[in-house]
């Protein structure tokens, strides 16, 4: 096994080196970003004619004219600026790390029709979202808490937890804006799942991720503890 | 054998049964130049000519789409038209609810209007910013490339051909099925423990799949097995399972629960493997807080029941509280339980009976920022024979956060049992005749002390550092002082871990850990865990 285990090992980090050495200069610095260009956008386009310009969210924007906004892809973020009367005067197809005020950032008078508000967020933002469980006082000594989600296919040992004290465990997950998850506790196979107060399979927890999303769960029992 | 065989030729049944939903029609079909999909969102993005065929005759084009698979919505824009045998729609951007049957259609000259599937008729509506979501999502993120997705919607979704970035090489593979549904069966697993497991969608429904698992497990190596899931919404599922399909030590399993009402929940379980084959069921009952439970097994020859019930917490003063438990029950064999004694034949069946008393602290707090959390439980289990057993287990844990980013436990676990055959102790337990030998080959003369009382005792340090959500170091030192522990036998004294989890890329983290035992009957590292993680 441990012939395997290394051979696992080495080869997830073989394999990993040439993306790691690319991502040095692929991935955004981690000092602090440049502030926003005022007044410039980032939004995704939908659809474009001379005139007028659709952005995700159904917004339609009207174009100033003189503005060459033609290049917009379907489906691909652009910056855009406006001018006092809220037209579009410039259109440029943007890398992903441009910093850019944020579409919701955009006034609601800017838009030709009016938009019921989203309940969405912006995805390409990740946020951090804190999950803590209180577990039972019969969880037995020396076991870790899992959590398993929708995103591994229910894998019962998919993240292991960090231990705060006698009764806690929490995680932080770094996650879109706006995602939902599913998530369940386990204590590393699908026979230690949490139970209900009945002592049956609960329906799973969920979460929208929002900034500073803090879910507090009790799990009231395991499966394989009475 | 035959028991063997009639359970796996059962599971086999089962699979081939349950795939049968898996050919049911998918609900839509996507086609595009470039598929991508992001696990983190649920959504799919589709770029240049994108192509959605829907199960009701629906066909949607664009050049570029978005597919929401957690509200079950499609996106089509640029150049979009929306058309079923006898009419179409052309628009800016169209979008389509699969759950709602509802069609929006935006035109940048004229607003968003609203119709039904049948595309008959189009009312003017506000723009629903929801409908016409386009995630600006970062491409490095994606977890699947693909050219053509089905999808069943709230179940999954079959990527043909798909292509993982975060694989070495980026290596294609034909098809792959990625399950997104929230139902906890389709998370059951019958399949016993494996020190690697990586499942791998073969067929599915909305209430069914069936897939592959590529395994390693100890004793037995790499290997194969198939399980299959049919769920019926939250209140049951059945899987099944076949491990090591193709070797001489293939194993099948069978599970399946059903939640009876908000009281009651039943459980059936069976496997067969090496010639051994046996089930158990188990009825729990649940009256507020307090439960009783009714659990019968049988495998091979043995038969065990349990009759058992419990208290709710109740409270006692300080905050700490305390749950009674009884159970009764038996144990049964044909040539007789206790098969050390002369006359085991009178004893095919043994009754027992037990009480245990659970009793915890709530977590308070102590001098220099720390808390405590203990607890206690005692049990004692009398058997119609003149045989008692009791158990005494104690755990008290201390934590202290020594920053944001790192805390430290420190706890002390001891468990004491004493199995009591009153008169007849040296009977049960007889002195060793010979020398016990550990498993390192050293000879163990303090084997002759163990007469029935057992030990454990250990203590834990562990400090968690967590800098980042992506980035933590677990180190944890356990020094266990066991009886009987030697050589090889039972828990090494002294144990260090280190676990560390990263993520390199942004779609794909690692947790990797490893032990140091310090030459424990010649073992020095453990084996390694590792787990890819989301």
């Amino acid at each position: 096994m441990d012939l395997f285990g290394a051979a696992v090992v080495a080869r997830a980090i073989l394999a990993l080196l040439p993306a790691m050495f690319l991502l040095g200069a692929a991935t955004p610095s981690p000092s602090p970003s440049p502030s926003p260009l005022p007044n410039v956008y980032r939004v995704v386009a939908l659809a474009v004619s001379a005139e007028r310009l659709v952005v995700a969210g159904g917004g339609v924007l009207s174009i100033a004219s003189g503005c060459d906004c033609e290049s917009a892809v379907a489906g691909r973020a652009v910056a855009i600026a406006f001018d006092e009367d809220f037209a579009v005067t410039s259109l440029h197809v943007i890398t992903k790390d441009t910093p850019l005020r944020a579409a919701s950032a955009i006034p609601a008078r800017a838009y030709l029709f009016p938009v019921i508000s989203s309940t969405k967020g912006d995805p390409n933002n990740p946020v951090t979202v804190t999950i803590t469980v209180t577990v039972p006082a019969q969880t037995p000594a020396g076991d870790d808490v899992y959590i398993s989600t929708e995103r591994s296919n229910w894998n019962p040992s998919e993240i292991r937890m960090n231990r705060v004290d006698a009764l806690h465990w929490t995680l932080s997950l770094t996650v879109p804006r706006g995602a939902h998850l599913a998530y369940r506790f386990t204590r590393g196979s699908f026979a230690t799942t949490e139970r209900n107060d009945a002592r049956q399979l609960p329906p799973a927890h969920t979460l929208v991720a929002e900034p500073e999303t803090h879910a507090a769960v009790t799990v009231p029992g395991w499966a394989d503890v009475n | 054998m035959r028991r063997d065989a009639a359970l796996i030729i059962a599971v086999a049944a089962m699979l081939a049964l349950s795939s049968a939903p898996a050919v049911a029609k998918p609900a839509f079909e996507i086609r595009a130049a470039s598929l991508a999909f992001f696990a983190n969102v649920l959504g799919i993005i589709a770029r240049t000519d994108a192509t959605v065929t829907t199960a009701d005759g629906l066909i949607l084009t664009g050049k570029a789409a978005f597919v929401d698979l957690q509200h079950n919505r499609i996106l089509v824009t640029g150049a979009a038209e929306i058309k079923n045998t006898t009419r179409s729609v052309r628009a800016d951007a169209i979008a389509y609810d699969l759950d709602a049957h509802t069609v929006d259609v935006l035109d940048a000259a004229v607003g968003a209007r609203r119709g039904a599937a049948n595309l008959l008729s189009f009312t003017s509506a506000p723009i629903d910013s929801d409908r016409f979501d386009f995630p600006d999502l970062d491409d490095r993120r994606m977890y699947i490339r693909s050219r053509r997705a089905i999808v069943t919607p709230h179940a999954n979704a079959r990527f043909v051909p798909a292509i993982f970035p975060t694989s070495p090489g980026a290596l294609p593979v034909p098809s792959y099925m990625y399950t997104y549904s929230s139902n906890a069966g389709f998370g059951a697993s019958a399949l016993g423990g494996a020190t690697f497991d990586q499942p791998y969608g073969i067929a599915g429904g909305p209430t069914s799949l069936l897939a592959a698992h590529f395994r390693y497990e100890d004793g037995i190596g790499p290997t194969v097995a198939l399980d299959d899931h049919l769920v019926y919404g939250d209140r049951a599922y059945i899987v099944s399972s076949i491990d090591s399909p193709f070797r001489s030590n293939r194993a099948a399993q069978l599970t399946a629960y059903q939640s009876m009402g908000p009281r009651f929940s039943q459980t059936f379980s069976a496997s067969a493997s090496d010639g051994i084959a046996g089930g158990s069921y188990d009825l729990t009952a649940a009256f507020g807080k307090a439960s009783a439970e009714f659990d019968f097994s049988r495998f091979g020859a043995s038969s065990t029941l349990d009759l058992s019930a419990r208290t709710p917490d109740m409270r006692l003063p300080y905050g700490a509280s305390a749950r009674l438990r009884a159970d009764i029950g038996f144990d049964a064999l044909p040539d007789g339980v206790i098969t050390v004694l002369p006359d085991h034949n009178n004893y095919a069946t043994v009754w027992r009976h037990g009480l245990d008393l659970f009793v915890s602290t709530p977590v308070v707090k102590m001098p220099f920022g720390t808390q405590l959390g203990v607890t206690a439980d005692a049990s004692r289990t009398w058997y119609d024979f003149p045989h008692h057993r009791d158990a005494l287990t104690g755990s008290a844990t201390f934590s202290k956060r020594l920053s944001k980013a790192l805390t430290a436990i420190a706890s002390y676990s001891a468990a004491f049992s004493y199995d009591i055959y009153p008169g007849t102790q040296a009977l049960f337990y007889p002195p060793p005749q010979i020398t016990i030998i550990a498993p390192d080959g050293t000879p163990w003369p303090g084997f002759a002390a163990f007469t029935g009382a057992s030990m454990t005792r250990g203590y834990t340090l562990d400090t968690f550092y967590a800098p980042s959500p992506n980035t933590s170091l677990r180190a944890t030192a356990v020094y266990a002082t066991d009886f009987p522990q030697f050589h090889g036998f039972g828990r090494p004294p002294l144990e260090l871990r280190l676990d560390a989890r990263f993520r390199p890329l942004p779609n794909v983290g690692f947790d990797v850990g490893r032990g140091y035992d310090f030459d424990w009957a010649g073992r020095r590292f453990t084996q390694w865990t590792f787990s890819v993680l989301p």
